[in-house]
């Protein structure tokens, strides 16, 4: 093996650590849940400093680590610190759901962890067979993930759903990483574009193999036509851990779409650009058109996550130009939804499986506090001024204008637009509308509530000042 | 191992027939033929051991049949279970503990099979490659030890 | 001509046990044919010089995974009545046509040549190249399948129904 550098694999050698000893210490002291909430967050906190610290390090010499296995630069760093903040917000807000289960708590905890390992090699991986892998650990945690309420019968259909559904489309990113093996001889992301295969670019095999690889991803960060699943899995999923998911996904899924199709395939960008502007205007269409008739906030969210598949997609058609937007909106996106599924999590429950919206009649005298984190979150998904997601949108904009595609930033300020009306719909339920009949006490756990503030701070401030970011992002970029 | 003359010499014949085969006069391409020649060898135990078992299981069951008489009753057709009478039939439904004993079998089945290319290797890897091998079995152990510890290999 | 020889018996038997896994009625038979498929499919690779991979395609494959099949086909039981009415009456003609499609793309594929391969294609299979490679340049994803089963040996007991203890 050449170029063993563990600060590359840092972050995740410290939350298999924090795996190992939660499971270990689980089943061997049975300990209080507050051990398990020592023992996970110290893995995530060391997990985070050691990721700040590979991102010192990536600026001054990156390099392929692990016999090109991973990349060690400021997009794996970078990538590495937003999921394991989105995870440790993602466990703030489950908690409840831990606790209220003493047997399998531990597990849950675990799950999630593992869940971030497997998103942390995806975005770090340097070679095809490690992006596979790293989707599979994510993947297949997630899965349990999605059924861990076992009594419910949505929780269950979401498990299976998504199981069924993500073995296909893992399956299907299988097979084109196959193909693209077949074309060139190589799995190494950084050889692919090299120079011994300048003069098979165009080939159908290669060609058929990046469609297979777009489509799989395309998958798992649910963007349409592969969007079918997501609503009832996110709806099915216990409310307390569904912004996590979500989250965690899509931010993993783009950066591995972006470090395999800006690396690897810079080349054909001709080929593979108008097709993944394709499934952006689907997915904008689709997830906005279809947002619009839910009358359930779970599913509706699931829909705008649909929708905003397509809006960071509007990143990528342009290539390796639009892999700061891509970041600046996902992080942002990512940081709104699990603010949107914690608000949801508080109000109907950690374990719940649905979230009417009439439950939100009255909620702004009932908790300000929720009221507020709620109508931030969804002004931000619309897409309002002085929110994060103005600035996140009005990147991915630039990025795809900038590459020609008028007729794609168009639909997507039609999108956006018709995307106003469902968002400030749940702001008049939260604030206008007449309650009519007695709502249930609202409940929420001084960790949700840590959590709801910080993204609602991030989400203020990355809005009125987007620069520090920008610069952060604008050096968050693949080797 | 001590052979069996007849496996020996089913061996023997099929490495015969493949030297003639590859050095007729107007034989194929000799490199070709090299290769073809080297696998056979290696898996002829294999083949022929195949071919002798199939021929006795055909060769005892046929001639039993023949020779047995054949009085069918039910309760000869009844499930064999240490003389109880079975409860239910043998296609019912089992329960979920027998699929995590096949799991944990499949965990270490994998395992296994990695530690066989690293055993042979383990000189040339060195103290490096104890380590790799080392931490490997650990994180599966965790597995089993956290399966017993939670108590799902305990019938009750 | 050995090699043809034992491609086209081995791979008649593995269309046979894939057919049989397809058409089967019980689906411990259809266990049985893809158990046959996967012994024939074993034999092909010893025929191509891949002979770690294929003690893996019996150890693993039509061993352990199987039994791991055949637990969860007597899990669900296989005397349960079951629903065999087609949903969507557009699969059978669906499928007919994506395979001929995926045909026609291997001949089109195949036809025009554009497979570059490997230059480590040459590497024979036996056990001691497989180990050089895997436990050198292929060493992190080794060690990251462990997490793998890790997360089914977990999951598979936080989804299954046992009735943990709460120890409260």
């Amino acid at each position: 093996m050449t170029n063993a550098l563990y600060i590359g694999i840092g972050p995740i050698i410290a939350v298999t650590l924090g795996v190992v000893v939660l499971l270990m210490v689980e089943v061997t002291l049975h300990p209080a849940t507050r051990v398990w909430r020592l023992i996970s967050f110290g893995s995530l906190i060391s997990g985070f400093i050691l990721a700040i610290v590979q991102w010192a390090d990536a600026a001054n010499n990156p390099q392929p680590i692990f016999s090109h296995m991973l990349m060690h630069d400021g997009f794996s760093a970078f990538g590495s610190i937003v999921l394991i903040i989105v995870a440790a917000l993602g466990l703030l807000v489950a908690w409840p759901l831990v606790e209220n289960d003493r047997a399998r708590g531990a597990e849950l905890v675990a799950l999630v962890l593992l869940t971030t390992i497997g998103l942390m090699l995806l975005v770090s991986a340097a070679n095809l067979m490690m992006v596979f892998l790293g989707l599979e650990v994510a993947s297949i945690s997630l899965y349990v993930i999605a059924g861990f309420i076992r009594k419910g019968a949505r929780s269950n259909e979401a498990a299976v759903k998504y199981f069924l559904l993500g073995s296909f489309a893992s399956a299907v990113f299988l097979y084109g990483v196959a193909l693209v093996y077949a074309g060139t001889g190589t799995l190494e992301i950084t050889a692919i574009a090299g120079p011994q295969f300048a003069g098979l670019t165009q080939t159908p095999v290669l060609l058929v193999g990046i469609g297979l690889i777009v489509v799989g991803l395309g998958f798992k960060v649910s963007a349409a036509p592969f969007h079918m699943w997501a609503p009832d899995v996110y709806q099915g999923s216990a409310s307390g851990v569904t912004g996590f998911m979500n989250a965690g996904a899509k931010i993993a899924g783009f950066a591995a779409l972006a470090r395999i199709l800006v690396v690897s395939f810079d080349a054909q960008r001709g080929d593979w650009g108008p097709a993944l502007a394709v499934v952006a205007a689907l997915s904008m269409v689709v997830g906005t058109v279809l947002a619009i008739t839910q009358t359930d906030l779970k599913r509706m969210l699931a829909y705008s996550s649909v929708a905003h598949a397509g809006f960071i997609m509007t990143a990528l058609v342009g290539g390796g130009a639009g892999i700061d937007a891509l970041w600046f909106y996902v992080v942002t996106y990512a940081f709104q939804v699990v603010g949107a599924f914690g608000v949801v999590a508080a109000i109907s429950g950690v374990a719940s499986d649905e979230s009417a919206l009439k439950q939100y009649v009255g909620l702004g005298r009932r908790s300000p506090f929720l009221a507020g984190v709620l109508s931030l979150m969804m002004l931000a998904m619309a897409g309002i001024p002085l929110t994060a997601g103005f600035a996140g949108k009005f990147g991915v904009f630039r990025a795809a204008l900038e590459a020609g595609y008028t007729w794609l930033v168009v639909l997507a300020l039609v999108a956006s637009a018709v995307g106003l009306y469902f968002y400030l719909r749940v702001i008049v339920r939260v604030y206008i509308d007449q309650e009519t009949a007695e709502q249930p006490r609202v409940v929420i756990t001084d960790g949700m509530r840590f959590a709801l503030t910080t993204v609602a701070v991030l989400t203020v401030a990355f809005g009125v000042n987007p620069a520090p970011l920008l610069t952060v992002v604008s050096n968050a970029l693949p080797f | 191992m001590v052979r069996r003359p007849i496996l020996r010499n089913l061996e023997l014949g099929a490495a015969t027939a493949i030297f003639v085969y590859c050095h007729a006069a107007d034989g194929p391409n000799q490199e070709h033929c090299f290769r073809v020649t080297e696998y056979f060898q290696d898996y002829i135990t294999v083949f022929a051991y195949l071919a002798f078992g199939v021929i006795l299981a055909l060769l005892l069951l046929s001639v039993a049949s023949l020779i047995r008489p054949s009085r069918p009753t039910p309760a000869k057709a009844m499930s064999y279970e240490s003389g109880i009478d079975p409860v239910g039939g043998g296609w019912s439904q089992t329960h979920i503990r027998y699929y995590v004993f096949a799991l944990l079998f499949l965990i270490f089945d994998v395992e296994a099979v990695f530690i066989f290319p690293w055993a042979i290797r383990l000189e040339q890897l060195g103290w490096f490659g104890l380590w790799e091998m080392l931490v490997f079995i650990a994180i599966l152990l965790l597995g089993l030890v956290y399966a017993i510890r939670k108590g799902v290999l305990k019938w009750e | 001509m050995t090699e043809l020889v034992l491609f086209v018996l081995f791979g008649i038997g593995a269309l046979a046990g894939a057919i049989m896994m397809v058409i089967s009625r019980n689906p411990v038979y259809s266990a049985l044919g893809l158990i046959a498929a996967m012994f024939s499919i074993a034999v092909l690779y010893v025929v191509n010089g891949a002979h770690f991979v294929a003690a893996v395609q019996i150890i693993v494959y039509a061993g352990a995974v199987m039994t791991l099949f055949l637990f969860v086909i007597m899990l669900i039981g296989v005397d349960q009545p079951e629903d065999t009415s087609e949903q969507l009456p557009i699969q059978r003609p669906a499928a007919l046509a994506l395979g001929a499609l995926l045909l026609v793309g291997f001949l089109i594929v195949i036809g025009a040549g554009t497979l570059a391969g490997s230059d480590e294609g040459s590497v024979v299979g036996t056990v001691e190249a497989i180990a050089d490679e895997l436990f050198t340049n292929w060493l992190l994803p080794f060690e990251v399948t462990t997490l793998l089963l890790v997360i089914a040996s977990v999951g598979a007991i936080v989804l299954a129904q046992f009735k943990l203890r709460d120890r409260r």
